[in-house]
């Protein structure tokens, strides 16, 4: 045993000072709180703004498949926030800026995972490292360890800038303008702890690519995007952005806007700190469910915030900072451990083709290979950490970066080392093939452990794993990618999949049985240049039996090298609706009750003190046939709208939210009529004031978009984006009445 | 003082692991361990790592893969400091251990063998992997184990590199049952 008594005195010196004094003032705030000095609401912000999450269950309560059980912590009413119990375990987000880390880096990561968290460390898809379960006042140490390594957790969460993310390729990449790396490390410090960027209403994410085409650094859907672009002027070659803002997904998801075609290099930065002052000038505060920045570029119009932006750059006060960087922008340039070698004749070890074909790709430096691990789900144990740590040093000179598709990244591979870095990997139970393809699901952690979420993402995603896996998939089909997001916030990037899956829930006789989304028409190409829509919800438990089906159709019937969405656009929805409608049966619960739990989780979906009385009983027909009509009154509106016809489709969308509405509503008026004013008028009196129809994040954000599209009138639907919008936001508000479904039979006073 | 025992005990057969997920959601619900339990987590799909992890408050329990073997860890987070840390650790893994062995619902079913064990720390700062760190705790260790197992019944030796957590592999001359063992520790 060490004489040393705390990790702030071991790693005394080796921190940085002002992350030092950040984590001392917020072990102070711990401190305070637990005495009862803090406010709640100011610590759930304070801990936010470190990383520091809640989880599920942290609210002391958790439905054990037959009733709602108390969770006994010893902390009696200490909270960490509003209802959030003290002792109850969270998640720590860390940032890993650009997903790059350092072998060391790693290690320490697997440290914290062994000694504080579950044994587990998982890779988000936006290349963070969190670790889950753990417990609030461990975390001030385990932030002193990153910081002694130089990772800080420093506004992962919380209304701030989070994680920069880039193209894990960037530097090595084949098609890239130049490499993003050193832009993207500029702006991540210079934005951190900013004062320009600790006023905001929402979080602010922002993302660099290397090139327009390829899918991997998704700008499309970042609140601001810089792509890499070069321009001769005077025969010089300049360096810049095209530069995109106002770009997300959530509930309703939007494609960023061109802000700039050319954004010299030395105007990223400015431009970038402009940005975020008139977001948090003009951001929306109070409404959170509309305070992200696309919502203030939607509401002003990209030229006006072009202008308002414009201004207030030519105000800001000159910060070397803005042009320093770019007077070396070789400091983070690799290099390679070892010469170039060619591959040798082999023989080679069991599994190597396969996985050189999927998860190897040559760089632009010849001789040179990046290679992937594929993580399923994003896991990994802290022994394959060390592992991968150990092989980076001595095969690669140590770079790794953590991708968004929930991978790691070696690069600066010689060719010839290719076999043994194989074997190496396979042997720590890493060598898994078919990184990039249909099998490497991508999925957000769900009701696993978020609060968010309603439906097991990461059990459907783990279930289509090992289903796709059973048998040898057609290459057209292997090239596809899934994404699975547990509910609508999408942080599974679900709506740029080719085949995406969005967790609800839909009530069946009287119990909930978890549900998911087909989401269709997406493509993670062009930086994610194009959003899918739902066409209509599937059993959990029927998904994998969709995805076999939608694959096969696509082999049969593709024509030449058209891609799924190209294909799907071809034949039409209607076709795939087809299959939807096929497997939307869902047996009773004496038939088959395996139907109402989710994947990976054997406890009974249904919540426990769901009213199936007398009432409900009765108002479950004329319910489910309105909420059934609405659903189908979306899917039209989207086929609307393939077919070019915008305005149509608005009001298709916007008599879908009525037909639902008048559904809920008639339950405690039978008089409501066909009057949309009537409708929107009793919805609002019965279900909506009296908190039937609530979201108990989002409050009354689904109830709004019903609103809002009433007050708009003929205005509805006058381009393609507004019909497309509404229609997401129909989508939503359906299954926000399939919740609040289950509450009318009690409920509605 | 030491805090943060874990111990992995091995399984002597293969088992059908998913099918202690929904017996895990149980001892949840009956509150079999009668400690806080919070949740089970199904990391089935890790290689070399835990399977299925029962998460507490003050403890976790893993049907753990770890270095290729199937077996139990059971894992100290919160338990208060205590000079019989090391025994207080075993007796809750053998207790685990014992009640996974009477499950009658998986398929395949875990049974435990006990002629060999790994006892970690997880504290690097007080508990490095050194030698240094075992001559400090052999006293505390060799007592908890001289009651599990009897005094010069076993051996045990430091393993794993300095970047793992301490450990200790304890290798006993018999293997009794889990029920023996823990009748010595309750």
């Amino acid at each position: 045993m060490t004489a040393a008594s705390s990790w702030k005195r071991a790693l005394e010196g080796k921190i940085r000072e002002d992350w030092g004094r950040e984590i001392d003032i917020y072990e102070t705030q711990i401190e305070l709180r637990k005495k009862g000095k803090v406010e709640e609401r100011l610590f759930a912000e304070t801990r936010l703004r470190r990383g520091v999450y809640g989880q599920r269950y942290d609210n002391g309560q958790r439905h054990d498949g037959e009733k709602t059980q108390t969770l006994s912590f010893p902390c009696n009413d200490l909270t960490k926030g509003p209802i959030t119990v003290w002792d109850a375990p969270g998640m720590q987000r860390i940032k890993l800026p650009m997903g790059a880390m350092s072998a060391l880096q790693l290690e320490v990561l697997s440290e914290l995972a062994e000694e504080y968290s579950d044994q587990i460390l998982h890779i988000t898809t936006r290349q963070d490292i969190q670790l889950h379960f753990v417990h609030i006042e461990d975390t001030p140490d385990l932030m002193r360890r990153l910081a002694a390594v130089g990772i800080t957790s420093r506004e992962a969460c919380g209304n701030s800038v989070r994680n920069v993310t880039a193209c894990p390729y960037a530097g090595v990449c084949n098609t890239e303008s130049f490499d993003v790396m050193p832009y993207a490390d500029a702006i991540t410090f210079f934005l951190l702890g900013h004062d320009d960027t600790q006023d905001f209403g929402r979080k602010f994410k922002i993302a660099f690519s290397g090139c327009k085409d390829e899918p991997c650094g998704l700008t499309n859907f970042h609140d601001a995007g810089a792509i890499a672009k070069t321009r001769v002027v005077d025969g010089k070659v300049q360096r810049g952005f095209e530069f995109y803002v106002g770009g997300g997904l959530g509930s309703v998801p939007q494609m960023a806007q061109l802000f700039d075609e050319f954004l010299p290099e030395e105007e990223l930065l400015p431009i970038s700190q402009a940005i975020c002052r008139v977001f948090g000038r003009l951001g929306e505060k109070d409404n959170r469910a509309r305070a992200r920045i696309k919502f203030l570029v939607k509401k002003l119009g990209i030229a006006e915030f072009k202008r308002i932006t414009l201004e207030e750059r030519a105000k800001l006060r000159p910060d070397p900072r803005w042009t320093s960087f770019l007077s070396d922008l070789h400091r983070l340039d690799e290099r390679p451990l070892k010469a170039a070698q060619p591959l040798g004749p082999g023989p080679f070890p069991a599994g190597f083709e396969a996985w050189r074909k999927s998860n190897v790709r040559p760089q632009r430096q010849a001789g040179y290979f990046t290679a992937a691990i594929t993580l399923p789900l994003g896991d990994f144990t802290p022994n394959q950490g060390r592992t991968i740590a150990d092989i980076a040093r001595r095969y690669t000179g140590d770079t790794l970066r953590a991708t968004v598709d929930q991978n790691i990244l070696f690069r600066w591979v010689s060719e010839a080392d290719l076999p043994l870095l194989f074997a190496e990997l396979k042997s720590a139970g890493l060598g898994e093939s078919g990184s990039d393809t249909i099998t490497d699901v991508t999925s957000c952690p769900g009701t696993d452990t978020c609060k968010l979420g309603i439906s097991s993402s990461r059990g459907l995603a783990g279930e289509l794993r090992r289903h796709l896996k059973q048998a040898p998939l057609a290459a057209e089909a292997e090239a596809l990618h899934i994404k699975c997001s547990g509910c609508f916030n999408s942080c599974g990037q679900h709506h740029v999949a080719d085949l995406g899956f969005l967790g609800v829930s839909r009530n069946v006789g009287g119990r909930r049985v978890p549900h998911f989304q087909l989401v269709v028409g997406g493509e993670l190409a062009g930086n994610a240049r194009s959003y899918g829509l739902a066409i209509g919800a599937i059993p959990s438990k029927r998904v994998p039996e969709a995805v076999d089906r939608l694959t096969q159709l696509f082999v049969k019937g593709r024509q030449g090298e058209e891609t799924f969405l190209q294909f799907v656009t071809r034949v039409g929805k209607k076709e795939i609706r087809k299959i939807v409608d096929e497997l939307q049966n869902v047996p009773s619960y004496d038939q088959d009750p395996s139907y109402y739990s989710d994947w990976g989780d054997p406890r009974e979906y249904t919540i426990g003190d769901l009213g199936v009385g007398e009432c409900a009983g009765e108002v479950v027909p004329f319910t489910q046939f309105g909420l059934a009509a609405s659903e189908r009154e979306v899917f039209e509106a989207q086929v609307l709208l393939d077919d070019g016809k915008p305005q149509e489709a608005a009001e298709r969308a916007y008599s879908a939210m009525l037909q639902a509405a008048r559904a809920l509503a008639r339950e405690k008026n039978q008089n409501v009529g066909d009057d949309p004013a009537e409708i929107v008028n009793e919805f609002k009196t019965h279900l909506v004031d009296t908190k039937v129809f609530w979201d108990p994040f989002a409050g009354a954000k689904f109830a709004q978009y019903l609103f809002r599209a009433h007050s708009e009138g003929s205005n509805r639907g006058q381009s393609n984006e507004s019909a497309h919008q509404l229609i997401e936001e129909a989508q939503l508000f359906v299954d926000a009445a399939h919740q609040a479904y289950t509450r009318v039979g009690t409920a509605v006073p | 003082m030491v805090q943060k025992v874990q111990v992995k005990l091995f399984s002597n057969a293969n088992a059908d692991v998913e099918g202690y997920v929904p017996v895990l959601h149980r001892w949840i619900r009956d509150n079999v361990l009668g400690e806080l339990v919070i949740d089970v987590v199904d990391y089935s799909h890790v290689a070399d790592g835990p399977e299925v992890v029962l998460i507490g408050h003050a403890s976790d329990y893993a049907i753990d893969r770890g270095g290729g073997k199937l077996g139990l860890l059971y894992s100290n987070k919160r338990e208060p400091e205590s000079d019989d840390a090391f025994t207080a650790a075993l007796a809750k893994a053998l207790r685990a251990a014992s009640l996974l062995e009477r499950e009658e619902g998986p398929k395949q079913k875990l049974a435990f063998r006990t002629d060999e064990l790994v006892l970690r720390v997880a504290d690097r700062l007080n508990a490095p992997n050194t030698d240094a760190t075992l001559t400090e705790l052999q006293p505390k260790l060799r007592a908890a184990l001289d009651r599990v197992y009897g005094a010069g019944t076993y051996e045990l030796a430091r393993v794993g590199t300095p970047k793992e957590l301490f450990g200790v592999l304890v290798r006993a001359k018999s293997s009794a049952s889990v029920g023996e063992l823990l009748a010595r520790v309750s």
